[in-house]
């Protein structure tokens, strides 16, 4: 009887704090009770403590055991507090000798039989743990490759809780032999470099939306493509991850955090280094898109992309409300959700990539002489991609459909090619943002695009004149701007001239609607 | 002639009927109390809502016991017997007993006394204080 803690790790959003778990065991009749806004999750420690303490020699007194999870007021979920929990009551029990150093973070869930279970966001608590200045901590053995990723922290892996018993000096009975668990298998998806086995190589023509495409990557710029269906406007989209950069360390560390928190996050092929490729179904909800859910939100498909690329197919049928909720992220580069039980942000900087039909019918390209839609129709259908959103897309790329007799005589080029010609056009931004806080094109600040960054006033009148015709919006003539510095970049030249302006301001006006 | 008196055996642990094994358990609880100094002031006390084991006088405060007898864990410990459940209806009894049985108290407590009796005949006896 008495008291003792241990410490965790509650992660909200994929910012953690230290959680002190406080063990009670005193005169009463037998009771457990859970303090401190445990989720249901959390709550049913209880039955997996108990349990699991009985199997690995440990019973859990009859007595009245509280335990209090501090900060009381702030809001716990998840099930990664379960060794805590345990390894708290044990001591608190006080009939094992066993000492718990009270500057190690227990992670892990409990199996009924013991054993210890992986929990998703090991990565960012971790990381928390270290920025809070912890130095030692135990994880599910299944999540030791994971938490090795975070360097500066003694990290062990243990298998049960029989080990970790072991490990502070409590004299228990060996662990009992067990059936393996389920081993799971590497996603072929997450194995780092496999995504993207596809190949611009296999896109067949369209050589204005595969230029589009590379200038897209090359300095991650917005790009919807529109066009008939079957034109190959998914094809080019799924194959843009191919030819981004991979990931810096700080995105790497950010991306596989998020991954982690959303249970998708395999280490065993190290931290994630190619950007993420995000494509929801039409019909996602908008917590699905921008993160949501019970409680504490978690995180959705535009922050799973981040540092990556987020692509809506069909884009004009996705529910008005999740299109409008990107507004906010495209120009922040992170998602504040708010919930009843707390706030969370979450990264978001992606780069957007929409696909659209040009109508419901898909044929109103060209003359739109095959177009079976009435004008009603298309306006209804066109008007879905508000204009605040379309607003914020940098380039508008009509794809048209393939034109066989065409397709042979250029042979296509594998993405390789692309990859290097949008990495050296990237290391240029590099170079020329060096000490800024953003480092492409696209991320560059309005007002400095203007002054330090203009072109010359001999190069500019093309985009001048748009602006004083009101066929450009002040947002626009930035984003032409930006899009003409990354089509410099790619051509090699020191600063955007005309003909990059023309051709930026060609590129965003593609299809005029 | 004198026949063979019949000396009443104390019974085995292992043949007591239930019953018999709850009211050995309340005994020894009753002993323990009186032992701790305690007045009984009831047992076995039978009100509309149902028994009241021991009501007994410790200072000044009136406790009301429950006591819970087991032969074997297999069920859990006796103390587990008083759910949540119970110590609802044990407070609606102590309310009928103290409208309708005596005069008002200022201090006023439910206790359980959880009793093992062993199967070699001796018992052990775990006394909860305040439990509701």
């Amino acid at each position: 009887m008495g008291h003792a803690r241990t410490l965790s790790i509650s992660l909200s959003g994929l910012e953690g704090t230290l959680v002190e778990v406080e063990a009670d065991v005193s005169m009463g009749l037998p009771a457990f009770s859970l303090v401190g806004l445990p989720d249901s999750s959390t709550l049913q420690a209880r039955e997996r403590v108990r349990a699991a303490a009985a199997r690995s020699g440990v019973r859990l007194a009859a007595r009245r055991i509280t335990i209090n999870l501090t900060p009381a007021w702030r809001p716990k979920r998840g099930s990664g507090f379960d060794l805590a929990i345990a390894m708290a009551v044990v001591d608190a029990q006080g009939d094992l000798l066993l000492h718990v150093p009270p500057d190690t973070v227990l992670l892990g869930e409990l199996g009924l039989d013991g054993r210890l279970r992986p929990i998703p966001g090991v990565l960012p608590a971790l990381l928390a743990a270290r920025s809070l200045g912890i130095t030692r901590a135990i994880v599910p053995e299944e999540n030791l490759p994971e938490a090795r990723l975070v360097e500066g922290v003694e990290i062990d892996g243990a298998a049960d809780l029989t080990a970790v018993l072991h490990r502070y000096g409590a004299d228990v009975p060996p662990s009992p032999a067990r059936e393996p668990a389920v081993p799971v298998p590497l996603e072929p998806a997450l194995i780092a470099g496999s995504g993207h086995e596809t190949d611009f190589s296999d896109v067949i023509g369209q050589a204005q939306a595969r230029r589009a495409a590379e200038v897209a990557a090359a300095g991650a710029h917005h790009l919807l493509l529109m066009g008939p269906p079957g034109a190959g406007k998914t094809m080019i989209a799924s194959r843009l991850p191919g030819i981004l950069p991979r990931l810096g360390s700080a995105d790497s560390l950010a991306v596989s955090a998020i991954h982690s928190l959303a249970g998708r996050f395999d280490a065993r092929a190290g931290l994630l280094r190619s950007p993420p490729f995000e494509n929801p179904h039409h019909t996602a909800s908008t917590a699905a898109v921008v993160g949501g859910g019970a409680g504490l939100a978690l995180p959705g498909a535009i922050s799973r992309a981040h540092a990556g690329v987020l692509f809506l197919d069909e884009a004009p049928e996705f529910s008005s409300r999740v299109l409008e909720a990107l507004r906010e992220p495209l120009e922040t580069g992170d998602i504040t959700l708010h919930r009843a039980r707390g706030v969370t942000r979450y990264p978001a900087r992606f780069q957007l990539v929409l696909a659209a039909n040009p109508c419901p019918c898909g044929m109103a390209y060209g003359k739109g002489d095959r177009c079976r839609c009435t004008p009603l129709q298309r306006r209804r259908y066109l008007a879905r991609l508000s204009g605040p959103v379309l607003d914020r897309i940098d380039m508008r790329v009509e794809v048209r459909p393939v034109d066989v007799h065409r397709v042979d005589a250029e042979p296509a080029e594998p993405s390789a090619v692309i990859a290097a010609r949008v990495a050296a056009a990237r290391q240029r931004q590099l170079i020329r943002f060096e000490g800024r806080t953003w480092t492409t094109n696209a991320h560059l600040p309005g007002p400095l695009l203007r002054k330090e960054f203009s072109p010359d006033p001999s190069e500019r009148r093309l985009l001048d004149h748009a602006v004083a015709q009101g066929r450009l919006t002040l947002r626009g003539h930035d984003r032409v701007l930006r899009l003409a510095w990354t089509l410099a970049d790619l051509a090699g030249a020191r600063r955007p001239t005309a003909e990059h302006i023309g051709l930026a301001l060609t590129l965003r006006e593609g299809e005029q609607r | 002639m004198l026949g063979p008196v019949a000396v009443p055996k104390p019974r085995r642990v292992r043949d007591m009927s239930t019953r018999e094994l709850g009211q050995a358990g309340e005994d020894l609880a009753a002993e323990h109390l009186q032992a701790c100094g305690w007045q009984i002031v009831e047992r076995n006390l039978h009100l509309r809502q149902g028994e009241l084991d021991i009501v007994a006088l410790a200072h000044t405060t009136l406790v009301f016991v429950e006591v819970k007898t087991r032969r074997s864990f297999v069920t859990g410990v006796p103390q587990a017997a008083v759910t949540p459940d119970k110590l609802r209806r044990l407070r609606r009894l102590v309310g009928e007993y103290l409208m309708e049985r005596s005069t008002p108290h200022r201090d006023v407590r439910i206790d359980v006394v959880a009793v093992h009796a062993h199967l070699d005949g001796t018992f052990s006896l775990e006394h909860l204080e305040a439990v509701s």
